[in-house]
C-alpha cells in the first residue's frame, strides 16, 4: 500500500498536477469577493449621465459566496478536466496492463488512487476557501471564518462526489474525452432535479450546496443554522462517493486490458 | 491447419489445453495446446494476427479466454485478479512497453519492486542490479519520457525481471528495434535462459533462430507445430548433399548416379547436387566415392534449411500436410 502511496504523491508533484487545482481554487478565492467589491465601481464606470444604479449593500458573505458559485461551477469543470484520465488515460497507454501483471490488488490500486486524488480535490477547494475568506475579509469587511469554512466543508463534499463520478466514468470508458462528457451531465444535471422535486433539492447530493450558503449571512439575508437535511445530503455525497469507488472497482475488477 | 497435440514433456512451464478466444465472430486463438518444457528459450512463432499475443495476454490474466485452461508452474492462470499471487511467478514484457514517463528507471522498478513486496532499500539495489543487467545505469536517473524506443524495450525487459520470475513471456520483444538494439536485447534473452522459462512471441524469424531452443508455431490460432528448434529443423531438411571436387565433377557425377540411393544428381556450377532416398547411406559412401575417385574434395554438406523455410512450409498453402511431416513424435524429450 505505501509504495502506490508513495507513487501518487510522486505523481501529482513530477506532473505538476499539484498546482493545477489548488491554482483554479485560489484564484476563484480571490477573484469572487474582488468581483463583489469591483462591481459598484464598474457599474459606476459604466453608467451614463442622468442614469441611476441602486445595489444592495453587500459584505463579506457575498463575497464568499461568490467564490463558492464560482468554484462550484468553474472549479468543478477544471477537477474534471483533471481527472479525465485518471484511470482511462493509464488503460489507453497501456501502463494498467503493466501494473496488473503484477502482484497487485485492483482494489488496493484504486483505493489509494481514490484517496489521494480525492483528498487533494478537498484540500484544493479548502485552500480556494481559505483564501477567499482573507480576501473577502481585506475588501469587504471582518468574514464570519466559522461559518464560512462549515460552508466550504459541505462544498467540499460535493467535490468529492463529482471527483468520484469522475473516476468512476474514467474507469468505465477507454476514451478520457468520453470520460469527461459524461461526467459533465451529473454536473448540470443535479441543480436541475432540486427544482422538479423538492426533496431532492434538499435531502439529494446537492443539498449540501443550499446548506452551505445558507450558513452566510449577508446584509440582505440572514445566515440560517445547519438542518437535519444538510447533515443528511452530507452523508449521501459521501455514501454515493465511497459506492462509486466500489462501482469502479466492480469496472475494473474483470477488465481486459 | 490443423491443432496438433503437445509433445509431452516432464512437467512443462507452461500447458495450455484447448485455449479459446473468441471476438465477437472472429476465433483469435482456436483451441489452443502448448507445452513448454521448463528452462527452454521457447520461440512463439505465426504470422501477424495469428493470436500469439492474445495467447500471451491470456497467460498473464489480462484476457479471459472463452474456452480452455492454461498453467504456469502448475497453477491455474485465471483471469482479472484471482491469479495475483501467480504473478509473483510470471514476468510480461508487453509489445509495447508502457511506463511511468514522469518516473526515472530506477524509480519505475523501485516502485515495481514495491508491487513485489521489497523494502525500499532492496527494492533500490534489485533496480540498480536491473539497470546494470540491460545496460540502462548511466540511464538510471534520466526520466523515461525521453527514451528510445530500444531503451525502453530493455527496461521493458528490466521490469519484468524484478520479481525474478520462473516464467518470462515476451511479446515482440524485439521487432522493432534496429540491427544493435536487437542484438541486445537478444543477447539479453540468451543470458537469462538459466534464469528462467523464456516464452518469447515473435514474427521475426531471425530473432527466434538465434536463442530460442524450442519451437512452437500457431496459424489462425491453432498450434501447426511445436518441436525442439534442432529437431524441427533436421526433421525439415532436404535430403540434398551438396558436393564440391577441385577436379573431376563428371566422374563424381557418374559415380553418384551409379548409386542405388541417388535419385537424381543436379549439376549447379561447380556445385554438385544429390538428392537421396537413404540419408544415413549417403553420408558414408560420399566420401568413399570420393576416395574411390581419387578426387580433392571442396566441400561437402547436407542443405539445412533455415527457420524461415520452414516456416513458410508451415504456415504457406501446403502447411497441413508440410506440419505432419515435422511435428515431434509425441513423447519426445526437450533438445
Amino acid at each position: 500500500m505505501s509504495v502506490l502511496l508513495r507513487k501518487e504523491f510522486l505523481e501529482l508533484v513530477r506532473t505538476r498536477r499539484f498546482l493545477a487545482l489548488p491554482l483554479v481554487f485560489v484564484f476563484f478565492g480571490i477573484s469572487g469577493p474582488a468581483v463583489i467589491r469591483l462591481l459598484p465601481l464598474l457599474l459606476e464606470g459604466a453608467a451614463t449621465e442622468g442614469m441611476q444604479i441602486v445595489l444592495p449593500e453587500t459584505g463579506p458573505g457575498d463575497g464568499f459566496l461568490q467564490y463558492l458559485e464560482l468554484a462550484r461551477q468553474l472549479g468543478l469543470l477544471a477537477a474534471i478536466v483533471v481527472f479525465m484520465n485518471i484511470i482511462a488515460g493509464e488503460r489507453k497507454d497501456g501502463i494498467l496492463a503493466v501494473l496488473f501483471v503484477k502482484p497487485v490488488r485492483r482494489f488496493s490500486y484504486l483505493a489509494v488512487r481514490f484517496g489521494v486524488n480525492g483528498a487533494y480535490v478537498i484540500v484544493s477547494m479548502l485552500l480556494g476557501a481559505l483564501v477567499a475568506v482573507l480576501y473577502a475579509g481585506l475588501l469587504l469587511g471582518p468574514p464570519e471564518v466559522g461559518a464560512m469554512m462549515a460552508a466550504a466543508c459541505l462544498y467540499a463534499a460535493y467535490s468529492l462526489l463529482v471527483f468520484s463520478w469522475t473516476f468512476f466514468f474514467s474507469a468505465l470508458v477507454r476514451s478520457p474525452a468520453a470520460a469527461a462528457g459524461l461526467s459533465v451531465i451529473p454536473l448540470f444535471v443535479f441543480p436541475f432535479l432540486g427544482t422538479f422535486w423538492a426533496p431532492l433539492g434538499t435531502y439529494g447530493p446537492y443539498g449540501v450546496l443550499a446548506a452551505g450558503g445558507a450558513l452566510i449571512g449577508t446584509p440582505t439575508s440572514p445566515a440560517a443554522a445547519l438542518g437535519v437535511e444538510a447533515f443528511a445530503s452530507l452523508g449521501l455525497n459521501l455514501g454515493l462517493s465511497l459506492l462509486l469507488l466500489v462501482a469502479t472497482y466492480a469496472a475494473l475488477r474483470k477488465a481486459e486490458l | 491447419m490443423t491443432g496438433a497435440a503437445p509433445a509431452a514433456t516432464p512437467e512443462p512451464a507452461i500447458h495450455v489445453r484447448g485455449l479459446t478466444r473468441v471476438f465477437g465472430s472472429f476465433r483469435a486463438v482456436d483451441e489452443l495446446h502448448l507445452a513448454v518444457p521448463a528452462g527452454e528459450i521457447y520461440g512463439f512463432l505465426g504470422p501477424n494476427g495469428s493470436g500469439k499475443t492474445t495467447t500471451l495476454k491470456m497467460l498473464t490474466g489480462l484476457l479471459a479466454p472463452s474456452a480452455g485452461e492454461a498453467y504456469i508452474a502448475g497453477e491455474r492462470v485465471r483471469p482479472g485478479e484471482a491469479s495475483v499471487e501467480l504473478r509473483r511467478k510470471v514476468g510480461f514484457l508487453a509489445e509495447e512497453p508502457a511506463f511511468y514517463p514522469w518516473m526515472t528507471p530506477q524509480e519505475f522498478l523501485s516502485f515495481v519492486g514495491g508491487l513485489f513486496g521489497l523494502s525500499r532499500s532492496r527494492a533500490s539495489d534489485r533496480a540498480r542490479e536491473l539497470l546494470a543487467t540491460v545496460g540502462l545505469l548511466d540511464r538510471a536517473d534520466d526520466r523515461i519520457r525521453g527514451f528510445s524506443r530500444g531503451m525502453r524495450q530493455r527496461l521493458g525487459i528490466a521490469q519484468a525481471l524484478v520479481g525474478d520470475p520462473e516464467v518470462l513471456l515476451l511479446d515482440e520483444p524485439a521487432s522493432a528495434l534496429d540491427p544493435i538494439g536487437r542484438r541486445e536485447v537478444l543477447e539479453l534473452i540468451a543470458a537469462l535462459k538459466d534464469h528462467a522459462t523464456i516464452v518469447m512471441s515473435s514474427h521475426v524469424l531471425d530473432d527466434v533462430q538465434r536463442v530460442a531452443t524450442w519451437i512452437g508455431v500457431i496459424s489462425q490460432g491453432a498450434l501447426v507445430v511445436e518441436s525442439p528448434l534442432r529437431d524441427l529443423l533436421r526433421r525439415s531438411a532436404q535430403p540434398v548433399f551438396q558436393i564440391e571436387v577441385a577436379e573431376g565433377r563428371e566422374r563424381m557425377r557418374s559415380a553418384l548416379e551409379a548409386e542405388p540411393w541417388a535419385q537424381e544428381v543436379l549439376e549447379e556450377g561447380t556445385l554438385l547436387r544429390v538428392l537421396t532416398s537413404d540419408l544415413e547411406a549417403a553420408e558414408r559412401r560420399i566420401p568413399a566415392l570420393i576416395t574411390r575417385e581419387e578426387l580433392r574434395l571442396v566441400d561437402l554438406s547436407l542443405l539445412v534449411p533455415t527457420l524461415e523455410d520452414v516456416f513458410l512450409r508451415l504456415v504457406g498453402p501446403t502447411g497441413a500436410s508440410a506440419a505432419d511431416e515435422v511435428q515431434a513424435p509425441a513423447g519426445e524429450e526437450p533438445a
